[in-house]
C-alpha cells in the first residue's frame, strides 16, 4: 500500500487497531455469554461466593464482566483517539 | 431547567438536580411513613405516590418545554456521559425489568436468567458496534442512518416500519404494567389507571421531547432505585442480619435449597401432585375424544346435579356444580383450546418443582438448553437494536462521551439487576416458610389482597384445608410489588415500590413513544412526504402523532392481550432481525449495498414475523386465515424467533450485496467519516474544507 499518503496510512492503522480491540472484546463476550452458559451444569459443581458457579455466572458474573468489557473498550478507544490525534477537541 | 438556572449551576446542574431530588424523595417517604403511623389510609398513600410520579413528569416537561427541533429530538446534542447514562438506563429499565425479572427468577429459577444475560450482554454489542458510530453520524433517527448509508426512500420506509412495529409491541407491555400497578395500589379501575399514567407521560414528552425525557428519566431513576433497594435490604437484614442482599443472598439460597427439598418431599405435597397427574391424564383423554367427550362431560354433570337435587345435597354445592357446567366450553374448538391450557397447567403442577440453581431441567421439554441459548441470542441482538435505546446516542455530546455513556448506562442498570436474584430467593423462602402447610383461613393478608385482583390463586384440591405448594399460583409480576407486604413492612414501602414500578414503566413508555413519533413524523412525514415542511409545523405534526400513538397503545393495552412477556420477547426478535444486520454491516462492511440491505431487512423481518405467527397462532380471524399453525423448527419457541430471523437477515444482505453493484463513492466516504471521531484532512488535497465533519 505504498500509494497511500502518510495520513491515509495512519487512518488505516487506527481502524485496524479499532477492529482488533472490538474483536478481542467480542471473543471474551462470546465466551461468557454462550460458552459458559452452555456448560452451566458442569460449572455448577464448583462454588463461588457460596453459590454454584454456573448459577453465579448467569445471575451476576456475566453482568460484571460486561461492565468491565464496556469500561475497557471506552478507555482503550478514547486513548487510541488521542494517540492518533482523531479525538474531538 | 431554564437557561438562567443552567448558567448559575454550570456543569454541576444535573448532579445537583439528582441529589436534590433524591433528598426530596426520601423526605417525602419519611413524612408519609410518619403520617401512616398517625392513621393516614393506605388509599391516600397510594394517591400521593401516583401523583408525585406524575407531577415529576409534568414539572420537568413544563420547565424544559422547547420548540427547537434539535432540542426536541436530541436534546441539543450536549448531554454529558454520566447523566445520559443514568437517563438511558431508566429508559431501558422497563416494567419487565422492574416487576417482571425477579418474578421470572422466582417462577423458573435458573431458566429466568436468560433475561439477565440477554438484556445486559446486549449492552456490549451496543457499546462496541453501535453507539460510537451512531453518535458520529449524528442525525435524528435510525432510518436516517440507514437512508444515508444505503440511499433511497425504500430503505427508510422499511426501517421506519421495523422501528414502529418493535416499539409499539414494547410500549403496550409498559402501559399494561401501569394498569397493573394502579389497579392494585390505588384501586383505580385498570383502564382509568392506564389513561391517567399515559396522560402524565404525554405532558412531559409533548412539551419537551428528548430534553424533557432526559431530566425526567434521571429523576425517575432515583425513585426507581430507592424503591427497588429499600425493601430487599430491610428483608435481607431482618432474615440474615446482613444488609447487603446482592452479595450475601448465597446464605439465603442455601437455606432455600434445604427448605425446598424438605417441603417438596412432604407426603401431602406428593399426594397433591399425584392428583394433578391424574387430572392431566383425564384431560388428555378428553382432548383425544373430542367432540364426543364434551357432550359426555355436559351429560355427566347434568346427571350429577339431578342426583344431588334428589338426594337433598346442600344448595351451595348444587349451585357450584351448575356454575361449573355453565362454564363448559360451548364448541369443540373452544374446548380444545381450554383443555389444552388446563392440561399444561395440570402437568406443570404435577411435576416435581425444579431446584433454583439447576440449569436446563424443565421436565416437560428436552429442548430447554437450546431454547435458553436461543433466547439469550435474541435478547442480546435485540437490545443492541432497540430504536428507543439507540436514539439516545444521538443526544450525547461527543463520540468519546458516547462510549463512556454506555458504560454508565449498564452500571445504573446493573444496580437493579444484581438485586433481582436476591428478591426471588428471599421471597420464595418467605412463601415456603409462611404459607405452605398453613391452614387456608390463617393465610397471610397479602394472599387475599392479591387474590382479589386475580394475580394469586389458591385451590384446595385435596380438601385438607391446608395450602400445598402445587395449590398456590402466584403471577410472577406480583413478586416485587408484594415483597413489602410479604415481609410485613409498613404500607408506605409498598407505595414506594409501586411508585418505582410506575416510574420504570412510564419512563420506558415515554422513550418508546418518542421513538415511534420520530419514525412517523421525521422519517415518513418530513423526509418522505413533505420535505418542505417548516420546522414549527414539523413539531406540531410530531406532537399530534405522539398523542395518537399514546391513545392507540392504551387502547391495545386495555384489551389485556394474553401474554406480556411473550410480546416483549417478540419486540426484541423483530428489532434484532430487521435492524441489526443492516446497521452492523453498514458500519463494518463497505461492500454492503442498498439492494442487499433492503433484501436483508425484509427477509429478516418476514422470517421472524412468519415464525411467530405460525408457531404461536393457529388462526388469524381478522385476515381470514385458519389452520396456519406449524410445529416449531428444532423445538425453538416463538419467543426466540430471532434465532432464525437474524441469520437470514445477515446472509441475505451479504449474498444480494455480492451479486449486485458495489455502493458508490458517497457511501464509501460516509463509512470513512463514521470511523474516525475527527477526520484529519491532507491540507493539500482538501484545501477549503474544515477539519471536522
Amino acid at each position: 500500500m505504498s500509494d497511500l499518503t502518510p495520513l491515509r496510512l495512519q487512518q488505516k492503522r487506527y481502524w485496524q487497531k479499532t477492529l482488533w480491540f472490538t474483536g478481542i472484546l467480542l471473543v471474551v463476550w462470546f465466551l461468557v455469554t454462550f460458552v459458559a452458559t452452555f456448560f452451566s451444569a458442569a460449572l455448577n459443581q464448583f462454588t463461588f461466593l457460596g453459590l454454584p458457579l454456573g448459577y453465579f455466572m448467569a445471575a451476576q458474573g456475566a453482568l460484571i464482566v460486561y461492565i468491565v468489557l464496556i469500561g475497557l473498550y471506552a478507555f482503550l478507544m478514547n486513548r487510541l483517539d488521542r494517540q492518533f490525534g482523531v479525538d474531538e477537541q | 431547567m431554564s437557561n438562567r438556572l443552567r448558567l448559575i449551576l454550570g456543569e454541576y446542574g444535573p448532579a445537583l438536580f439528582v441529589v436534590l431530588f433524591a433528598v426530596g424523595f426520601t423526605l417525602t417517604v419519611l413524612v408519609l411513613a410518619w403520617l401512616e403511623q398517625r392513621g393516614m389510609s393506605q388509599r391516600w398513600i397510594g394517591y400521593v405516590f401516583l401523583f408525585l410520579t406524575l407531577l415529576v413528569f409534568s414539572l420537568v416537561g413544563l420547565f424544559t418545554r422547547t420548540s427547537d427541533i434539535a432540542e426536541y429530538f436530541v436534546a441539543g446534542r450536549r448531554v454529558p456521559a454520566v447523566y445520559s447514562g443514568m437517563s438511558s438506563g431508566t429508559d431501558w429499565l422497563s416494567a419487565a425489568s422492574f416487576i417482571g425479572l425477579a418474578g421470572a427468577l422466582y417462577q423458573s429459577g435458573y431458566q429466568g436468567l436468560a433475561f439477565v444475560i440477554g438484556w445486559t450482554g446486549g449492552y456490549v454489542l451496543l457499546a462496541l458496534l453501535m453507539a460510537p458510530y451512531l453518535r458520529k453520524f449524528g442525525q435524528f433517527t435510525l432510518p436516517d442512518f440507514l437512508a444515508t448509508r444505503y440511499g433511497g426512500h425504500a430503505i427508510r420506509l422499511v426501517g421506519a416500519v421495523a422501528v414502529i412495529l418493535a416499539s409499539l409491541v414494547y410500549v403496550v407491555a409498559q402501559v399494561y404494567g401501569v394498569g397493573l400497578i394502579t389497579s392494585r395500589f390505588i384501586t383505580l379501575q385498570f383502564e382509568i389507571g392506564v389513561y391517567l399514567g399515559l396522560a402524565g407521560v404525554l405532558v412531559c414528552s409533548f412539551l419537551g421531547g428528548m430534553r424533557a425525557l432526559l431530566h425526567a428519566q434521571a429523576a425517575q431513576y432515583v425513585i426507581l432505585l430507592i424503591a427497588y433497594i429499600t425493601p430487599i435490604t430491610i428483608l435481607s437484614f431482618d432474615r440474615t442480619g446482613i444488609p447487603a442482599p446482592p452479595v450475601l443472598y448465597a446464605k439465603a439460597m442455601h437455606q432455600l435449597l434445604e427448605v425446598e427439598h424438605e417441603v417438596f418431599n412432604r407426603p401431602e405435597e406428593v399426594a397433591v401432585r399425584a392428583i394433578y397427574a391424574e387430572r392431566a391424564k383425564r384431560l388428555e383423554q378428553q382432548i383425544d375424544n373430542l367432540p364426543g367427550s364434551l357432550v359426555e362431560e355436559r351429560k355427566r354433570m347434568g346427571d350429577q346435579i339431578e342426583k344431588m337435587k334428589s338426594s337433598g345435597a346442600s344448595v351451595r354445592d348444587i349451585v357450584l356444580l351448575e356454575r361449573e357446567r355453565r362454564a363448559l366450553p360451548a364448541t369443540p374448538q373452544l374446548a380444545h383450546a381450554k383443555w389444552r391450557n388446563d392440561l399444561k397447567d395440570a402437568l406443570h403442577r404435577s411435576a416435581m418443582p425444579v431446584s433454583d440453581t439447576e440449569p436446563f431441567a424443565l421436565p416437560d421439554d428436552g429442548q430447554s438448553r437450546a431454547n435458553f441459548l436461543a433466547l439469550i441470542f435474541c435478547l442480546t441482538i435485540g437490545t443492541a437494536s432497540l430504536p428507543h435505546l439507540l436514539m439516545r446516542y444521538y443526544s450525547i455530546a461527543s463520540v468519546s462521551q458516547a462510549r463512556r455513556s454506555v458504560f454508565w448506562s449498564l452500571f445504573f442498570v446493573a444496580l437493579v439487576y444484581l438485586l433481582a436474584p436476591a428478591y426471588a430467593v428471599f421471597v420464595k423462602l418467605e412463601v415456603l416458610q409462611h404459607t405452605i402447610g398453613v391452614p387456608l383461613e390463617s393465610l397471610p393478608a397479602w394472599v387475599n389482597a392479591w387474590t382479589k385482583i386475580g394475580l394469586v390463586s389458591v385451590v384446595d384440591i385435596n380438601n385438607d384445608h391446608l395450602l400445598q405448594w402445587a395449590e398456590l399460583t402466584i403471577n410472577p409480576d406480583v413478586i416485587v410489588l408484594a415483597t413489602p407486604e410479604i415481609a410485613g413492612l409498613p404500607y408506605v414501602i409498598s407505595g414506594m415500590v409501586a411508585a418505582g414500578g410506575l416510574a420504570a414503566a412510564l419512563s420506558t413508555a415515554e422513550g418508546l413513544l418518542l421513538s415511534i413519533t420520530s419514525a412517523l413524523s421525521h422519517d415518513i412525514y418530513f423526509k418522505m412526504l413533505r420535505p418542505d415542511a417548516s420546522s414549527s409545523w414539523r413539531l406540531i405534526v410530531s406532537k399530534s402523532v405522539m398523542v395518537a400513538v399514546a391513545i392507540l397503545a392504551a387502547s391495545i393495552a386495555v384489551q389485556r392481550p394474553a401474554s406480556i412477556v411473550d410480546m416483549v420477547a417478540w419486540a426484541f426478535s423483530i428489532a434484532g432481525a430487521a435492524l441489526f444486520p443492516a446497521l452492523v454491516l453498514g458500519v463494518f462492511w463497505p461492500r454492503a449495498n442498498r439492494a442487499g440491505a433492503l433484501a436483508g431487512m425484509i427477509a429478516g423481518l418476514a422470517v421472524t414475523v412468519f415464525y411467530i405467527a405460525r408457531v404461536k397462532f393457529d388462526s388469524i380471524p381478522l385476515l381470514g386465515w385458519y389452520g396456519i399453525g406449524m410445529h416449531p423448527w428444532f423445538g425453538i419457541d416463538a419467543a426466540a424467533a430471532g434465532i432464525y430471523g437474524v441469520p437470514v437477515g445477515f446472509v441475505t444482505n451479504v449474498i444480494i450485496s455480492l451479486f449486485t453493484k458495489p455502493p458508490g463513492p458517497e457511501s464509501q466516504q460516509f463509512i470513512e467519516r463514521l470511523r474516525y471521531p475527527r477526520i484529519l484532512y491532507n491540507r493539500a488535497e482538501m484545501s477549503g474544507r474544515g477539519t471536522d465533519v
